[in-house]
């Protein structure tokens, strides 16, 4: 990252954002041409190298990218699901392989077998329609279970916005500390991931120093297996922007940015619509409600890069820099955005936010278990009798969750990955002895992460399953720190050797591994693709030692 | 011990030392171990903290027994009175499979690679331990194409490691952003541009990257980081007034190679191209090795003792027959300040005129004069170190990026960084791209618009009252008539909107630190001495001098603008700026000098060709200056020089002056001289054969003119 680079981006404002004009760039071919890239360069003081360098690295901005027209999803539950050789072979038959590109993770993951042409998304049997849905355009909507086990704070129903928002109107009225205070009562912690309470940071950015301030919402929702934030996006978008709105007001930043994933379409018209219903309220702009406060959304696509959302990346990426993860200090609160104080949170989190104020922070800290205050979002993919996006009180027991939500699986299931692919890989047996919290699942090694479940049916070998995670990692590191960069290659390249010829992978080399990933890796990637591979090691030995010396 | 916030400890593998503020974990063991304490491959000097090859992580406890965090020592602040292991078994095993996963990318051809024992990937792998790589053969790079497109730089991708370090050089030290990383993950390769071959890109050539990456991916092709040498000489660059510092690596007395040392002030590990690249000159076959003396038409090369025998017989012919008037010295700012100091007393003390002149008082004498008559000195008020404490620069008059490169690639930088920067300026230079205002002028305008400046600082209340009160004569007359102009009437003198010239002008005043810059465009005008006065007003008016970080800095040409004129290398004034037609100072003069001095006007260099074009000037002696390329009016020049009976010419190289020469006499290069100049260094190098300094010959002439050395100089 460079400061240089995050201030001349920063110089044109929001409005003109490079990297939202590299995305416009590419929109009819695929990538941008080389005028594109040469006026933007002018534009924003970049070197060409710069610019060049970030287009090269995205997905969907790459020049390997021109000319594709349909995607096929490479997610974790789709491919456990054993969906995608039926889709491909379908798309085959219509498209050119130039053609055909892949996407990780559309969020299908209750229905699998899907895939993205055209700006929309498609699972379940929409493949059968293929024809019509290139001929005619069709639309299928997908189907999913969406119930609360407790209380409902993110799925609850709001009423219109004009009325929901008085709720924000009020908070006006109170003194941003007051607010402040409130959700330190709640102990909300961010649901991304990292689980870092919310308040510290809003608290962080608020003493900073400076007059721009940012509001970064990180929907890069990327963990294969979860679609619980596209579920906000696209049933509760104002819960999410009323966060956003409340947390400007808390922090004295005047810009939300919502960084939403390219491969949630859906999500991206609903939320631009919500903004766009804000402005005819009069609910951002200039003198909020006559109070002074000024508020703005900006909506950034995403381009395909999985490390955006780590949350120093991410802020690079809309700087139109590579997405390369920082080093901390300067903390975005400190540093962010242009350089400017800035507080990065998930959809969920941020949706989190108008319960507290309508509730006030002690109902939504009585909520939970310990430190694990509040509900949480589960995403439960194809295997479970009935998929779909499930609130559940912090601490509800795990058995809770599969059986009288999920309704139980359609066939045996030997494993389930929690907490997105650097989350634990969790044998059925364990299952049992957890309660949905941050805590339980560390407490056991494992990892609570985003609560999305891709379940691993017993067929499916647990060897394929992490070959699968080293080459998603090797895929999508952005290359900065050596361990990962180099690790994730080498570690796929012993298990695909192992897999295919008679080496067997000496197992001190596997394990010298994975702590050099584990505590070498400058990000979550790296450092926490170990953790579902020694999960693995652990659980499901029998199964792995003949690739082993 | 428990954990306390309030100590200023901390321990390194068990003993206590005292902290810095801000200090990082390397950066504290560094300072209170040793350099090279913690193997590092990202890391550089000159560079931001990266954090990406991981190499120098270290464990850390918050207490003695608690449990301990691996961390990446570079980029992570020390917390007091924690604890810090360097070199556990668990940091050892770390560190070797680093380097085991980036050697299973990388050419083991050491012994035949240029870098092989300059190579710190191969220090850091010694030292580490690596004896075997276990990893099955996979995917590489070590297929990957040279590039040697370029005259100066080398690129071998194969040999990169992916540290990022001629990335973050070429941006965060020279500014240029001609390098990238691209593609993601084990695939990402450094391009340069689009790109393209290191021809065809936007790079500079100041060598930056290479000096940089710690393997051979990146070098140029003088080898500078492997060329074995016979000595490493430390001297100052003589390209521009910057005054970089070089260490100049010698084999048999020819310089093989630079590289800019990272302990220098001035520049810090970074030079331009030219004080990198261009000493090819110093050994080259055009040199002239001995001295020459035309003979029936012809330069015939002769001895040094002929030379001087027939320079002195003929001055010492043309003073008798003419006056001491008929012979002038063009001194010269490129060379040493003992060099111009000799010079100047060669022409008043041994030949008795003050027709002594060099072009430090045609190009800043505006600069010298305007401060002091503001200031009473006249000479810059800061160090380039002073930038790191300013919070806005206005620069006028300078496009610094070219013909200062480092300081430009400073000042530059501080554009970058979105801090205030006014450029003064018709041209669209590199540094106005970046600037917060550019006050994009009408040529020789400068006045009208520093006065539009001063303007509306005072309608908008922004003086510094106090400053003015105690510090500063005659402020109010200064206002009136400062309130009395009229702004239209300069907005449109000037052709720049009023409205920008007052936000730059509220931004100057109320930084709490403001520096200015000015250049030649500022001193080469009429109106330069007063341009200069007014910056001067607008940095007391707004109290912005007599801290770190305001002033007002004149940037200098050549290397030694500054030591030339202080040595008295201008008609009017003698060594030290004292009137030189002054007879009460001209007693000092001829009592340090134990000779007459004379007192009578002498002639500036241009007078000089009109006295020679009019048979009064019989003799002119060149020291390092090449009057008929550089002076305007060539043709005149020409007629000038062919109109004298003795014209000497000390140089290099045979220049377009020195074809009209009477006595030639080669000249020693910087990289030959040991003295010193006015910047922030001294040089110091040896000389190369057949070639004398300029001093030297200066001693032996005076001997050979009849007049006897005092003590000292």
């Amino acid at each position: 990252m460079s400061k240089n680079l995050s201030h001349l981006s920063g110089r044109q404002g929001l409005e003109n954002n490079l990297f939202d004009q590299l995305g416009i760039a590419a929109r009819s071919s695929g990538t941008p041409d080389a005028e594109a890239l040469d006026k933007l360069q002018h534009e924003f003081l970049f070197g060409k190298a710069n610019i060049y360098g970030t287009v090269s690295f995205y997905d969907f901005l790459k020049e390997e990218n021109k000319g594709k027209r349909i995607f096929i999803c490479n997610g974790s539950s789709c491919m456990t699901a054993d969906t995608q050789d039926n889709v491909k072979n379908k798309i085959s038959k219509e498209f050119e392989p130039s053609e055909i590109g892949e996407m990780c993770c559309l969020g299908r993951c209750h229905e699998n077998g899907s895939f993205h042409y055209e700006g929309r998304n498609y699972s379940g049997n929409s493949i059968d329609h293929l024809s019509a849905i290139i001929s005619e355009h069709k639309f299928i909507s997908d189907q999913y279970t969406t119930e609360s086990y407790g209380t409902p704070i993110v799925t609850v129903p709001y009423p219109d916005a004009a009325e929901y928002y008085q709720l924000f109107l009020e908070c006006l009225k109170k003194s941003p500390d007051d607010l402040l205070s409130e959700l330190k009562i709640s102990g909300l912690r961010g649901r991304g991931g990292a689980g870092f309470p919310i308040a510290f940071k809003l608290g962080a950015c608020r003493e900073s120093p400076g007059d721009t301030k940012f509001i970064v919402c990180n929907a890069d929702e990327g963990d294969p297996g979860a679609y619980s934030d596209r579920y906000i996006m696209e049933h509760r978008p104002h819960a999410l922007l009323m966060g956003m709105l409340i947390a400007g007001y808390i922090t004295g930043a005047e810009w939300g940015v919502l960084y939403i994933r390219a491969e949630y379409p859906e999500s991206i018209s609903i939320i631009a619509d919500a903004v766009t219903q804000l402005e005819l309220l009069k609910l951002t702009g200039k003198n909020i409600g006559g109070s002074g406060f000024n508020f703005n959304f900006k909506i950034i696509k995403a381009q395909g890069a999985y490390i955006c959302g780590e949350e120093t990346a991410l802020l690079s990426s809309i700087e139109g820099q590579r997405p390369e993860v920082r080093v901390r200090p300067p903390f975005p609160t400190q540093q962010g955005l242009f350089n400017k104080p800035t507080v990065v949170n998930n959809v969920e989190t941020l949706s989190c936010i108008p319960f507290v104020m309508q509730k006030g922070g002690q109902s939504f800290a009585d909520i939970g278990k310990g430190k694990s205050t509040g509900t949480k979002l589960v995403s439960l993919d194809g295997y479970f009798n009935r998929p779909g996006v499930y609130e559940v009180d912090m601490g509800t027991p795990m058995a809770v969750v599969f059986n009288d939500l999920g309704g139980g699986f359609k066939e045996p299931v030997k494993a389930i990955h929690i907490g997105g692919p650097l989350g634990g890989l969790v044998p059925l047996h364990k299952m049992t002895e957890l309660t949905l919290d941050f805590e339980s699942f560390s407490q056991n090694g494992f990892l609570l992460g985003h609560a999305s479940f891709v379940c691993i049916p017993d067929s499916f070998p647990i060897v394929e399953y992490i070959k699968h995670l080293f080459k998603f990692t090797a895929h999508e590191s952005c290359g900065k720190c050596f361990p990962c960069r180099l690790g994730s290659t080498r570690g796929y390249e012993m298990l695909e050797k192992a897999t295919t010829t008679d080496y067997k992978i000496d197992m001190t080399l596997m394990t010298d591994l994975l702590e050099t990933l584990e505590i070498g890796s400058l990000c979550a990637l790296g450092g926490g693709l170990p953790l579902p591979v020694k999960n693995a090691l652990q659980y499901f030995s029998d199964e792995l030692k003949m690739y082993f010396k | 011990m428990t954990y306390n916030k309030l100590t200023t400890t901390a321990y390194i593998n068990g003993l206590p030392y005292d902290l810095l503020a801000g200090e990082t974990i390397l950066s504290f063991i560094k300072r209170n171990k040793s350099r090279d304490a913690i193997p590092t491959l990202c890391d550089a000097p000159n560079l931001e903290p990266f954090g990406s090859c991981r190499v120098c992580s270290v464990e850390v406890g918050l207490t003695e027994d608690g449990p301990l965090k691996t961390q990446a020592s570079c980029h992570t602040p020390v917390m007091p009175g924690s604890y810090i292991y360097t070199d556990t078994e668990k940091i050892k095993k770390l560190r070797k499979n680093i380097i085991e996963l980036v050697l299973t990318d990388h050419p083991l051809d050491c012994l035949t690679c240029e870098v092989n024992n300059n190579c710190e990937l191969q220090t850091v792998a010694a030292r580490v331990g690596i004896r075997d790589v276990r990893y099955p053969n996979g995917k590489n790079h070590l297929d990957r194409q040279k590039d040697l497109s370029h005259p100066y730089m080398t690129m071998d991708l194969s040999k990169c490691i992916n540290c990022y370090r001629c990335v973050r050089a070429c941006d965060e030290v020279q500014g240029e952003l001609v390098l990238s990383m691209s593609g993601r993950g084990f695939d990402s390769r450094i391009v340069k541009g689009n790109d393209v071959t290191f021809f065809e890109s936007d790079c500079v050539s100041c060598g930056a990257c290479a000096q940089a990456c710690p393997t051979s991916a990146i070098s140029d092709v003088f080898e500078s980081k492997s060329v074995v040498y016979d000595k490493k000489v430390r001297t100052v660059c003589t390209y521009c007034g910057v005054g970089c510092n070089l260490e100049v690596s010698v084999v048999n007395d020819k310089v093989k190679s630079i590289r800019a040392p990272y302990d220098a002030e001035v520049n810090q590990g970074h030079t331009c191209l030219k004080g990198r690249f261009a000493f090819s000159f110093y050994n080259h076959p055009d040199r002239i090795t001995s001295p020459l003396i035309r003979k029936d038409g012809v330069l015939t090369p002769a001895t040094w003792d002929e030379a001087y025998d027939f320079i002195a017989k003929k001055l010492i012919e043309i003073k008798h027959q003419y006056g001491p008037d008929a012979i002038a010295g063009i001194s010269s700012a490129r060379c040493t300040n003992e060099e111009n100091y000799l010079m100047q007393k060669f022409i008043r003390a041994v030949i008795g005129t003050n027709n002594i002149d060099c072009c430090a008082r045609v190009c800043h004498s505006p600069t010298a004069l305007g401060m002091q008559r503001a200031f009473g000195t006249g000479a810059a008020t800061n160090s380039i170190e002073d930038l790191k404490h300013t919070d806005c620069i206005l620069v006028i008059g300078a496009n610094p990026t070219d013909a200062h490169p480092v300081t430009g690639a400073k000042l530059k930088q501080f554009a970058m960084k979105g801090k205030p920067t006014i450029v003064v300026d018709p041209r669209r230079t590199e540094l106005a791209r970046y600037a917060t205002y550019h006050l994009a002028l009408k040529p020789g305008t400068n006045v009208a618009l520093l006065n539009m400046m001063l303007y509306y600082i005072i309608t908008e209340g922004l003086e510094d009252v106090r400053f003015i009160e105690n510090r500063t004569e005659g402020y109010t007359s200064f206002k009136d008539q400062i309130l009395a102009l009229n702004m239209d009437e300069l907005a449109e003198i000037t052709g720049v909107e009023k409205e920008l010239v007052r936000l730059a002008a509220i931004a100057y005043a109320k930084a709490p630190n403001a520096m200015s810059f000015h250049g030649l465009g500022v001193t080469e005008h009429t109106q330069g001495t007063f341009t200069v006065m007014l910056i001067s007003d607008l940095a007391m008016i707004t109290g912005n001098i007599g801290r770190p970080g305001v002033g007002v800095n004149p940037l200098r040409g050549q290397n030694n603008v500054q030591g030339a004129a202080d040595m008295g290398c201008q008609p009017h004034q003698g060594a030290g700026y004292l009137n030189a037609y002054d007879p009460e100072i001209n007693k000092q003069y001829e009592a340090f000098y134990n000779t007459v001095i004379p007192i009578g006007k002498g002639l500036k260099i241009p007078e000089m060709f009109d006295a020679s074009i009019n048979g009064k000037l019989k003799a002119l002696w060149l020291m390092g200056e090449d009057v008929v390329q550089t002076d305007p009016n060539t043709q005149k020049v020409i007629k000038a020089m062919e109109q004298l009976d003795l014209l000497v010419v000390q140089e290099l190289f045979m220049t377009e002056t020195a074809n009209y020469a009477t006595v030639v006499l080669p000249g020693a290069s910087f990289f030959g001289k040991e003295w010193h100049i006015y910047q922030w260094g001294k040089k110091n190098t040896e000389s190369p054969k057949s070639s004398r300094t300029t001093g030297r010959y200066k001693s032996g002439r005076t001997d050979h003119s009849g007049y006897h050395e005092c003590d000292g100089f």
